[in-house]
């Protein structure tokens, strides 16, 4: 692997990547800031007093301009301060640590557990076309993708946790906690990385190179394992970049089914009751992680395909 | 320039609609110049004539077609069908299992008539899923060719556009408008709009590309017919399957998040009966009553299977090079 | 085995199997296969018969779809699975009935043994690997060798085939390389372990006219160097006159001719052979008008008892479409074999 063409290739993308980045949080920022009604009512009756109501708005900086807000508080982020909560006073950046180990731990497995699981599963489809296998995978695959996560997962605890009572209901504290969650997050993934993986695979499988290396006497087990899923895999990892915002995304609801209390969670319940430093900091957050996400996909991408850094079109 | 890191495949895959190809297996078999698969050797009526065959022959494109078919009549017809009202409470009858008392599918806690709840909340997502993936459908399938055909500055700016819209997670931006908005169905559609519509300018633009170095929009290109002309006549036609292909994993996409928004509550807020809020709702009564969530939980997966199904045959149809597998 | 490696890498040590004595000759007798396909099944192999000697070049000559590269696949062994069945006929590399090895056995035939090289050099090597990457695993596929030892032997054949700067070139991706030098890559590939026969499937086709003329130089070199088998396929005639020693002209997956090239080209019996030499374009030929076969190759899901060639032969007679002809020598010239009934006798 040659790599400063690697190199290279990171710092364009890093380029774009930064713009986007700065993009997103304006947008992120914005958007929160226009909402009807006034922020201070989450902390504040509405029946405060006119003095305290503006003495709050002055604390939070909300008389300024927008931009100036935007600038205000992207100062305090590299500075390390994201904010208070308005419902609890604890500052935003520990609660950021402390949900977003859990919500990292979450995500984590379920990514592990998907690739594990689907990898295998959609070359063994591949290669096994049209047999039982194949047929079994499709189907898996389709139902994973049909059925609303949120709703497997009800459905599981209905079964796991109180009809065979072996696993509990929500919220957090031991590993048997996670399981649940887990599975039913990496269900999806499964599900689509198998159909990715199988046809990618297929498609691989049909290629010339594929007859030259057979011809070359090596073993049908070298083939599909060394070289046809390494190249099958592309597609695979170029989606993973995808498949990272969708996770953020589908983490966010199971959290919510589960009471597991990560970020996810602490989003929608700070939305909900318009706690806005936290909002704002965990969508920002969010983002980022998307933008980074995507930007390592890449990076990765480039790292497997040498046709990629070379600039070529794969 | 045309993110290459991601191809074609990886984002129709995203949505389940893979284009594998096959081995060519007959390559030393007999060629017979007429069988040749080059659309354009055959005659326009011929291949209508064909695809008609194939249509009929499919199962997938057949269940998925009914399922979808009844989606949408049962959306637009459903509450005039339905028997009750879905908003009429009835203590009394509250929690009535299925096929009991009038109520075919059952009632909720609240007493409400399930199958009216059932077709309301079709109703909605309905119209979540098929009015917005249209509308997303005709801005990014615009932005796709007009980026594709023309090139330039204007599709390096289209195309940073989608490669940054196109990855993003649609709940993150759903939420962030939640915030703005507040919930309901208006953010809902607002974010599904946003980000959609960057996933058929992707496919569409990439179709549009490989079409513009095709023979035939050469030729016209060199007998001086109008650029308007060429995209209306040779281009847009053959995005059509594509298009289609990607509007039915769209909407069972719609579908499923629409659901899911709805259930975290900040979607269709109540009283509308959204499905994934009928879930949410019955959460607390599931131990004892399932079909509260069971019944708009096997709802939303068969509309999706339908669909998912509708998108695998449609594609199955479009891509010849599927058929002996 | 005698020693192969000799010229290359004295330093490679031979591998422990031990190999039956062979005179390397390729020999396909009575071959028939049958492809299931879905909705038809076809017969691209119907009674082939024919031998490629030690050192000779045999030039297989056909239309697309007369069956000459599923010949050359089932000789490999590379039909595809499950549609494809052999139905009778034997393959021999020397005394070694290819078709009755297990796959594991064939496996180890294949690339070292017998080679084959395709005809699309630029889809031909997995692009994720280096060029050096993709000889030297089919050398350690094959035998007991070092990395050192086996990068040293992809060098040295790199520069045998015609690479300049092999030593850079080895670690070179094979998008960074053209066409021909894919080519050339792939025939190091295929000629590494110094197999007995070469299976060429139209190794040219694909390319330009000068690199093609270089290609086919190499590949007769190479023959000559290491005393290999050649069975060359091609639907080009020119490239048959160039290299080959020997033809055979294959039809409806059958062969109909076979001769030494030259007497092929001055005396073709069959009116398919002569038909397609006429249709070739020659230097000093004038004219309007290019001669054409008319018609089209028959359906080979249907069985045909007589010449397949019937249809459109302007010299078929009745008794062509019910009895197939059988070889014939022309003039008791045990070395120019045809099958027709009505041979055009010039």
């Amino acid at each position: 692997m040659r790599a400063k063409g690697l190199l290279l290739y990171t710092g364009r993308q890093l380029a774009y990547t930064v713009p986007v980045a700065v993009a997103a949080s304006v947008l992120v920022f914005y958007s929160l800031r226009v909402a009807p009604g006034d922020p201070v009512n989450a902390v504040l009756s509405p029946l405060a007093q006119e003095e305290a109501r503006s003495a709050l708005r002055d604390r939070l900086g909300l008389d300024q301009p927008i931009w100036q807000q935007y600038f205000v508080y992207i100062g305090n982020v590299f500075q390390g301060d994201f904010g208070t909560s308005l419902l609890n006073g604890n500052s935003v950046g520990s609660l950021l640590v402390e949900f977003g180990k859990r919500t990292a731990l979450l995500a984590g497995l379920a990514l592990l557990v998907t690739y594990l699981v689907a990898i295998p599963l959609g070359v063994l489809a591949a290669v096994k076309r049209n047999t039982i296998w194949d047929q079994g995978a499709s189907l898996i695959g389709n139902l994973g993708m049909a059925i609303p996560n949120f709703w497997l997962a009800l459905l599981l605890i209905l079964l796991f946790s109180v009809n065979l009572a072996i696993l509990p209901v929500g919220g957090s504290g031991s590993a048997s906690h996670l399981v649940l969650p887990v599975i039913v997050l990496a269900v999806e993934g499964i599900a689509v990385t198998m159909r990715v993986t199988r046809s990618s695979m297929l498609e691989q499988l049909g290629q010339d190179y594929i007859r030259t290396l057979r011809a070359k006497g090596l073993s049908a087990w070298r083939v599909v394992w060394v070289h046809g899923l390494r190249n099958a895999l592309i597609p695979v990892i170029s989606l993973a970049g995808l498949r990272f915002g969708w996770l953020l995304g589908y983490t966010l609801i199971v959290e919510v089914v589960f009471r597991w209390p990560g970020i996810g969670f602490l989003l929608v319940d700070s939305v909900i009751r318009r706690d806005y430093p936290v909002a704002q900091t965990l969508s920002l957050v969010l983002t980022m992680t998307v933008v980074l996400g995507n930007f390592l996909a890449n990076v990765l991408y480039a790292a497997v395909d040498p046709r990629i850094r070379a600039g070529a079109r794969s | 320039m045309f993110s290459t890191r991601r191809s074609t495949h990886a984002s129709a895959l995203a949505l389940g609609a893979e284009r594998a190809a096959v081995t060519d297996i007959g390559a030393n078999v007999t060629v017979d110049p007429a069988a040749a698969d080059y659309p354009e050797a055959r005659a326009g009526r011929a291949r209508t004539a064909e695809a008609w065959r194939t249509l009929a022959s499919n199962k997938l494109v057949l269940i998925g077609s009914v399922v979808a078919l009844a989606y949408v009549f049962l959306g637009i017809f459903g509450s005039m069908l339905a028997p009750y009202d879905y908003r009429a409470q009835n203590l009394a009858d509250a929690l009535l299992p299925p096929f009991s008392g009038g109520h075919i599918l059952g009632t909720d806690q609240l007493g409400r008539d399930m199958l009216s709840r059932v077709l309301e909340g079709l109703r909605i997502s309905l119209l979540v899923g098929v009015v917005i993936t249209s509308a997303s459908l005709v801005v990014g399938a615009l932005a796709g060719v007009l980026a594709g055909y023309f090139g330039g500055k204007g599709d390096k700016a289209i195309s940073a556009l989608i490669d940054i819209t196109w990855g993003f997670p649609l709940i993150l931006v759903a939420v962030l408008l939640v915030g703005a908005l507040g919930p309901g169905l208006a953010a809902m559609m607002l974010a599904v709009g946003i980000i959609n519509w960057a996933g058929f300018a992707r496919i569409i633009r990439g179709e549009t590309l490989a079409l513009r170095q095709r023979e035939f929009v050469e030729a016209a290109r060199a007998l001086g017919v109008p650029r308007r002309r060429i995209i209306r006549r040779h281009i847009l036609p053959h995005t059509i399957p594509v298009a289609l292909v990607m509007t039915s994993y769209y909407v069972a996409l719609a579908v499923i998040f629409e659901a899911g928004f709805s259930f975290i509550g900040l979607g269709a807020q109540p009283p509308l009966p959204s499905l994934g809020q009928m879930i949410a709702e019955g959460r607390n009564y599931m131990l004892v009553s399932h079909w509260v969530i069971t019944v708009p939980g096997v709802t939303i997966a068969l509309i999706v299977i339908g669909l998912n199904l509708l998108g695998d045959g449609l594609r199955d149809i479009f891509d010849p090079r599927l058929r002996d597998r | 085995m005698t020693n192969r490696s000799t010229e290359l890498a004295p330093t490679v040590a031979e591998s422990a199997t031990p190999e039956p004595p062979s005179d390397g000759r390729l020999s396909v007798e009575e071959l028939w296969v049958e492809l299931r396909l879905r909705r038809r099944t076809v017969h691209p192999i119907n009674g082939v018969t024919l031998s490629v000697e030690r050192g000779e070049t045999l030039g297989l000559v056909g239309e697309s779809g007369s069956g000459k590269s599923m010949l050359a696949l089932t000789v490999m062994g590379l039909l595809p699975q499950p549609f494809s069945k052999v139905l009778g006929g034997r393959i021999r590399l020397g005394e070694t009935d290819v078709l009755a090895l297990n796959e594991s056995t064939m496996r180890r035939v294949r690339g070292a043994q017998i080679s084959m090289v395709f005809q699309e050099p630029m889809t031909a090597l997995d692009p994720l690997f280096t060029v050096g990457d993709q000889i030297t695993e089919a050398v350690r596929a094959h035998r007991q060798v070092s990395r050192a030892g086996a990068r040293e032997q992809a060098i040295a054949m790199l520069e045998r085939v015609g690479i300049a700067s092999p030593a850079k070139r080895i670690d070179s991706y094979p998008h960074e390389l053209s066409g021909g030098m894919r080519q050339r890559v792939v025939i190091a590939i295929a000629l590494c372990l110094r197999p007995q026969i070469l299976l060429a499937d139209e190794p040219t086709t694909a390319l330009d006219v000068t690199v093609q003329a270089q290609i086919l130089e190499l590949i007769s070199d190479l023959q000559a160097e290491m005393n290999m088998g050649v069975l060359l396929i091609t639907h080009d005639l020119a490239v048959v006159s160039q290299v080959a020693q020997r033809v055979a002209v294959m039809y409806a997956g059958r062969i109909v001719e076979m001769a030494p090239t030259a007497e092929l080209f001055r005396h073709p019996q069959h009116p398919y052979t002569q038909g397609l030499m006429r249709s070739t374009l020659a230097i000093d030929r004038t004219g309007d008008r290019l001669d054409v076969i008319p018609g089209r190759p028959p359906d080979l899901s249907r069985p045909i008892p007589g010449c397949p060639f019937e249809p459109r032969c302007e010299r078929a007679t009745d008794r062509c479409a019910d009895e197939m002809p059988p070889e014939t020598a022309r003039d008791g010239d045990p070395s120019h074999t045809f099958r027709c009934w009505h041979p055009t006798g010039d």
